[in-house]
């Protein structure tokens, strides 16, 4: 028998306003050229603007709401501390093959894990997306070095991964109508052939 | 409502737009522009964060005597700042401190008081000495009270909003702040010199 938890209000009211805030990103680098080349903004937008990294983060999020408790809280703080080991790897030029496949593997995997509703044992889930976020933040900070903030910079991709993942868990929540499990379980799907298309390279 | 009014004002504060706005600020005069510094400097707003973070984990009772040390050590550190040319903390020296505030905060043991009391006044001083201070004497004044106003309420209202978070929505986002914070850290510490 499933038991659907009450959410709290004030959840879903902080999840819809923070998928709109996340969405609203058009001000960020329409306000200085300076800024976009090297510092908060170009750093919030590596991951906003590369759809690749953009569908696996929103789909870290989407399948972190799909397990539940613990995991829709433990992915979004194990996700940014590993991803930031993968960056320090990145910054100190250490190479790592296939970055790029990895990457779009892992918008495949995540992507298969909600159309199917798959629930793995929380340490599976952890050690998957954990492996994925290395790639991620290898490919964050590979770019770092050249900025002209890197400080900035290492500020605004930590955020802006941070509320990608939670416009997923908002979205994620969806699954907890009948209507919106479909919903959740398409858009799964609709990621994992986008992860397909990368991998490929047909996008 | 109020509360929707609150969350509204916090998000926005956080907001990418306003954070990258430096030049939106233009002429605002000594006191505004070090008022309204740390959401520009990003290695002071990292420690400011953190140390809010840090004081959101912890109980009231703790909060209180180490937020006036901190505010106090602020203007302390500003005063001396204004008599001694004294260089902003190397960015190195900025990650390793979020590392420790952020796993602090992910951590979220209860920590002694007195030690949390000596954690802000560290970084109260750690954050005063990244304002530059030169001008006439009126100018200084200036700098020195929106400096020191500025840094007492930033901290102020990262408490305030992680708190609120973590009692009307779960516990656990100060402890996702606080993984951004150490990944921010990280990042930070492995930047070439």
């Amino acid at each position: 028998m499933i038991v659907h938890r009450q959410t709290p209000k004030s959840l879903y009211l902080v999840c819809a306003i923070t998928t709109s805030f996340g969405l609203l990103t058009d001000p960020a680098w329409a306000h200085s050229a300076d800024d976009a080349a090297g510092g908060f903004g170009s750093g919030f937008l590596h991951p906003v603007m590369g759809l690749d990294h953009l569908i696996a983060m929103v789909g870290v999020g989407i399948w972190g709401a799909f397990l539940g408790v613990p995991a829709i809280w433990l992915l979004p703080v194990i996700f940014p501390l590993v991803m930031a080991v993968g960056g320090v790897i990145g910054i100190m030029g250490v190479p790592l093959p296939n970055v790029e496949t990895w990457i779009a593997s892992s918008a495949v995997a995540i992507g298969i894990g909600i159309a199917f509703a798959l629930r793995p044992p929380l340490w599976l889930a952890i050690l998957v997306v954990g492996l994925f976020a290395i790639f991620h933040g290898y490919a964050h900070g590979a770019e770092m070095p050249q900025t002209a903030n890197p400080l900035a910079y290492a500020v605004g991709f930590v955020m802006a991964t941070g509320l990608l993942h939670l416009c997923g868990i908002a979205f994620g929540l969806l699954e907890r109508s009948v209507l919106g499990r479909v919903i959740v379980r398409t858009s799964g799907g609709v990621i994992a052939l986008l992860g397909v298309g990368f991998l490929t390279g047909a996008l | 409502m109020t509360a929707l009014r609150f969350l509204c004002v916090a998000i926005a504060a956080i907001s990418p737009d306003i954070a990258v706005a430096h030049e939106a600020f233009g002429d605002l005069g000594p006191f505004y522009t070090h008022m309204l510094h740390p959401a520009v400097d990003p290695a002071q707003g990292l420690v400011l964060v953190g140390t809010g973070a840090l004081l959101a984990r912890q109980p009231i009772e703790a909060v209180r005597p180490a937020y006036a040390i901190f505010a106090l050590a602020a203007a302390l550190g500003i005063s001396v700042l204004a008599v001694l040319p004294l260089t902003a903390p190397a960015m190195r020296m900025t990650g390793a401190t979020a590392i420790v505030l952020g796993v602090l905060v992910t951590i979220g043991l209860p920590l002694p008081r007195w030690f949390v009391a000596l954690i802000c006044a560290a970084m109260a001083a750690m954050a005063a000495v990244s304002f530059e201070m030169s001008g006439t004497a009126f100018i200084i004044v200036q700098k020195a009270f929106g400096g020191a106003l500025g840094l007492a309420v930033t901290v102020l209202f990262v408490w305030g909003t992680l708190d609120w978070t973590a009692q009307r929505v779960h516990p656990i986002a100060t402890a996702v702040a606080g993984s951004w914070i150490t990944a921010a850290g990280l990042l930070v510490l492995a930047i070439p010199a």
